[in-house]
């Protein structure tokens, strides 16, 4: 059947009362979650995990898709009416939205966003529907070698997450490598570092990690902040939302800055590890540099909210593409739907698109319509979702800290995942201070296993030769982009290092 | 209170060294560890490779994150005015009580262990003017009880029974 047929039997699967509950419930949670500082989309996503176990695999995709553009899209209410990024996605969103919301424009600032956001996702979708399965056609013929270099190509985003300080970058980057190398090895099995520790022989579990870098992290950090945050302005509520907030005109003028923001965050989320708040930043510097007024922009103009919010939220669409076509997670949330396939039995990877072509295009339904969802619960519950702003955080980060150690023990059955999260959040909480990035520790941490698998099963494939990883040519392509990502980010600090002598 | 300052700035001093001995301590024991696993029979590279690989990265990181750390300790540490000194008592006290509650869960059961967690953290994180026990004590029963029955029956999460069960 061709893609527009699959479509339309998927969407016509989704019309029951049950997914469609589904649909809504979890765009409402991920807003919430997206919009609180503090809780993430991600934080949601690994939440609901383990109530998905009973569901069918539709049905949980359903859910997790949803709790993940809701996450994103949230974001952007307390950037601009608190001018504090909900999530991290929504850094750029602050620097016009909250501006606009001081000029008593929250309204506008509110409808452009969420309009906005809705755009970048179905374009993203868009791209995603279209271009998945033909490149899952591809990815069918890749062997170890390929997927080797493509992990390879995806563990040097290492370098560009890195920021300021390369070098501390990669220590995060290779700690993550080595908690991953934790437990039974690939291939043969051989027990590493366990200390003797049983329940360490199948490693630390993406989930539980996840959660204790980002939840306990968070409430520590909250910890120690405490007075000073509550002082914290109260939320703006003195507003009135009528209709979009924005005319006809308007709209259509942000045309070419919303195709723009699109691509980029589309092309961004392919990427693996970079994610929506560098996507944020790129489209919102792209916009100011191609604009003919650019002086205004920090100001309180349109043009800065669309560009961010269309970039993050395109995010979601260019992500899924690797997890789908390749089974390769790019950051924590799709490491958690990687994880959501692997409790239902599936593998994600191009082998779907034949095996079970109905849950993609499931999937790809879902994403359509909770981005229809979101629209509507933004759009006609926005007072609703600034109320939850005003729940102080020491009531609200406890209690999400009993609902993660509950994921955590659920995901596995086992209590030691719930114990490893306080291991993680500690880990976390001394990163933060001693200025070590969280991001390459986590893309790393997920991508140790694949790269090592790959590795060495290619390794025996071609009797040791290492050699062979670089002729098969897709392996080669993507091992040269490798080393070019490194020289250029090497090049580019190095001129920037000459710059501050001069 | 005087302690804290010293803390956060004996952070800015000496943390750079101290993340470059503890990463390049870590690479050399990483290495020794992997040395002692057993030798590969499957063809390939064995389980060693990729820690070993991984060590020799991470000391090498490590060593040149030490001469990083010489450099920050001999610079005049800049008299930055400190805006708020970290409240590590309300860190050190969440670590100690979720370390309990999750420690606990399983002899003593869930239901107990987080009405217990959950009212004393909420302690430990509000402010001293916004403590209110009785809406603290009501919160943490209605959302725990709540939490309990839905996974335990609706959603078949086996949490903890302990002494209740």
């Amino acid at each position: 059947m061709n893609t527009l047929g699959m479509m339309g039997s998927a969407l016509a699967g989704l019309a029951n009362p049950l997914s469609l509950l589904l649909l809504v419930a979890g765009v409402a949670v991920g807003i919430v979650f997206g919009s609180i500082p503090g809780l993430s989309g991600s934080m949601a996503v690994a939440l609901f995990l383990p109530v998905t176990f009973a569901m069918d695999s539709a049905d949980a995709f359903t859910l997790l898709v949803a709790l993940y553009i809701g996450g994103i899209s949230g974001g952007l209410i307390s950037a601009i009416l608190l001018n504090i990024p909900g999530t991290s996605s929504s850094i750029a969103t602050c620097f016009d939205g909250a501006p606009m919301a001081r000029n008593g424009e929250a309204p506008k600032a509110l409808g452009v966003g969420v309009v906005f956001s809705f755009i970048g996702s179905l374009f993203s979708f868009a791209v995603l529907i279209f271009v998945a399965p033909a490149l899952a056609k591809v990815t069918l013929k890749f062997s170890a070698i390929e997927y080797f270099g493509v992990c390879i190509f995806a563990l040097t985003m290492i370098v560009v997450l890195a920021g300021d300080n390369m070098v501390k970058g990669l220590l995060a980057g290779v700690l993550g490598l080595a908690l991953s190398s934790i437990g039974m090895a690939p291939i043969d099995g051989v027990k590493r570092f366990t200390f003797g520790v049983n329940e360490l022989s199948s490693g630390f579990d993406v989930l539980p990690t996840l959660v204790g870098i980002f939840a306990v992290t968070e409430v520590l950090s909250f910890a120690e902040t405490v007075r000073k945050s509550s002082r914290a302005t109260e939320v703006r509520q003195d507003f009135k939302i009528k209709g979009f907030g924005f005319t006809k005109e308007e709209f259509f003028a942000q045309k070419w800055n919303a195709l723009r923001s699109a691509v980029i965050g589309t092309g961004i989320g392919i990427l693996p590890g970079i994610g929506g708040s560098v996507a944020g930043i790129m489209s919102y510097i792209a916009a100011k540099k191609s604009s003919k007024y650019p002086e205004k922009f920090g100001t309180g103009i349109m043009d800065g909210v669309v560009a961010t919010e269309c970039a993050n939220n395109a995010v979601i669409g260019g992500a899924l593409i690797p997890l789908l076509t390749l089974g390769i997670p790019g950051d924590g949330v799709t490491a958690m739907l990687l994880g959501a396939f692997m409790i239902h039995g599936l593998t994600p990877g191009p082998l779907l698109f034949t095996t079970n072509a109905e849950l993609v295009y499931s999937i790809f339904a879902a994403c359509i319509v909770a981005t229809i969802v979101m629209l509507v619960l933004e759009l006609f519950g926005m007072r609703i979702f600034v109320r939850l702003l005003s729940i102080p955080k020491y009531i609200l980060l406890p209690a999400v800290l009993i609902l993660c150690t509950i994921g955590a023990f659920a995901a596995n059955n086992r209590m030691f995942d719930a114990q490893s999260i306080l291991f993680f959040g500690v880990l976390g909480y001394l990163m933060a201070k001693v200025k070590l990035p969280v991001a390459p520790f986590i893309l790393s941490f997920i991508l140790g296993e694949l790269v090592e698998t790959n590795l060495r099963r290619g390794l025996q494939f071609t009797g040791g030769s290492f050699l062979a990883f670089f002729q098969s040519p897709i392996a080669a392509v993507f091992m040269v982009i490798a080393i070019a990502v490194i020289a250029w980010t090497a090049g580019k600090k190095a001129l920037a290092a000459k710059k501050k002598t001069i | 209170m005087y302690q804290e300052g010293e803390e956060s700035m004996f952070l800015k001093k000496y943390g750079d060294l101290a993340v470059g001995i503890v990463f390049t301590v870590l690479a050399v024991l990483i290495y020794g560890m992997a040395s002692q696993l057993p030798p590969n029979l499957l063809g390939g590279v064995g389980s060693d490779f990729m820690p070993k690989i991984i060590a020799v990265g991470m000391g090498i990181l490590g060593v040149l994150q030490c001469a990083e750390g010489v450099r920050t300790v001999r610079k005049e540490a800049a008299q930055e005015p400190e805006e708020e000194k970290p409240e590590y008592l309300r860190v050190l006290g969440t670590v100690v009580a979720f370390g309990i509650y999750v420690f606990t869960i399983k002899p003593i059961g869930f239901l107990p262990c987080s009405i217990v967690y959950l009212f004393a953290q909420m302690m430990i994180l509000a402010p001293k003017e916004k403590r209110n026990i009785l809406l603290f004590a009501g919160i943490s029963v209605v959302f725990n009880v709540a939490v309990y029955y839905l996974f335990r029956s609706g959603l078949n999460v086996m949490l903890p029974t302990g002494i209740l069960g």
